[in-house]
């Protein structure tokens, strides 16, 4: 199969400033999103988004032909939120901030906002606590639509791991939200 | 097929990554296996909630400071052409052009008053007093 974007990263990698443009505007938004998601910090992201499309201009001329251009853009950026967390530790800040912002929202009398979004909170609760390479997974199978093989070359591992790393996210989120239902029930 | 087997692979089945005839074979288990099915609808409602999460969009400013900063280093890399070179060395003498007018319209003295010292034997004494007139 061919893929489509390949012929975008040649262009780039001679200097076509347009074949940037457009790379961008195909990517933007889901490599954001994930970025946003995986390291539940909104700012961040951006910065690191930028990051990314940066790296990727200046190694286009290096890229290889074999790889998948999805892939390749989301390992990038799957290794640049990884530096992220390990340099800092901001996502208790993040959740801290939901929950003012909640409580917030239900002091305004907008309770049905309040309610979507404490389980938008409960989520990311959810989230920060799988292990970085279930959340990764879950993220960019879910919110991005990658398949496994693209996956699989994202985070440079098997095919089967990540169909385990899958199942293992999904019982372990699935764990999380229903202990958190739990407690809020007592 | 039993249940171990069809939940152990339930995430690929959600994903749509099975074999077509594996696929119709958990299908057909789960049709008649509430724990089964159970089990899909907890792994379907995860990724609903997923799906539901709010999506971002990067601003548009981000984008052109990607692309500003790309163009950046496209520019170092390579050297300019033709006319960004007499562009270049155009606006270099404009501008050298427009502080050379500035300083002609710019007040040369403050005041005729700093020549008072000037002796009135000196010939220069006779034309500070006409152009202060």
């Amino acid at each position: 199969m061919v893929d489509a974007d390949f012929a975008l990263i040649e262009a780039i990698a001679k200097g076509d400033h347009c074949a940037f443009e457009e790379l961008i505007k195909r990517y933007q938004n889901p490599v954001l999103n994930f970025i946003t998601k995986y390291l539940g910090d909104r700012c961040m992201a951006e910065d690191l988004t930028q990051e990314v499309f940066l790296r990727v201009y200046q190694a286009a001329p290096r890229f290889n032909p074999r790889a998948r251009v999805v892939s390749w853009i989301f390992k990038i950026a799957y290794n640049l939120s990884i530096n992220e967390i390990r340099r800092r530790s901001r996502l208790a800040k993040h959740a801290a901030s939901i929950k003012l912002a909640a409580k917030e929202m239900e002091s305004e009398g907008s309770a049905e906002f309040a309610v979507r979004y404490e389980l938008e909170e409960e989520i990311a609760i959810g989230l920060k606590s799988l292990p970085e390479n279930q959340r990764a997974a879950l993220l960019l199978k879910v919110n991005e639509g990658l398949s496994y093989l693209e996956i699989s070359e994202a985070l440079e591992l098997s095919v089967a791991s990540v169909e385990s790393l899958l199942f293992r996210a999904r019982k372990n989120l699935k764990k999380l939200l229903s202990e958190t239902q739990t407690k809020e029930k007592e | 097929m039993k249940c171990q087997e069809v939940v152990s692979r339930m995430a690929a089945y959600v994903d749509e990554e099975l074999e077509p005839t594996l696929a119709e074979k958990i299908s057909a288990h789960i049709s008649r296996c509430p724990s089964c099915k159970e089990e899909l609808q907890a792994f379907s409602g995860i990724d609903t909630m997923l799906r539901n999460l709010p999506r971002d969009s990067l601003p548009a400013a981000v984008a052109a400071r990607v692309l500003g900063a790309a163009g950046g280093t496209e520019y170092l890399r390579a050297p300019s052409g033709f006319f960004r070179t007499v562009w270049s060395t155009i606006f270099d003498r404009l501008e050298k052009l427009f502080e050379l007018l500035q300083t002609e319209s710019a007040p040369r003295t403050k005041s005729l008053e700093e020549f008072n010292d000037v002796p009135s034997s000196f010939i220069g004494h006779a034309y500070f007093r006409i152009i202060g007139c």
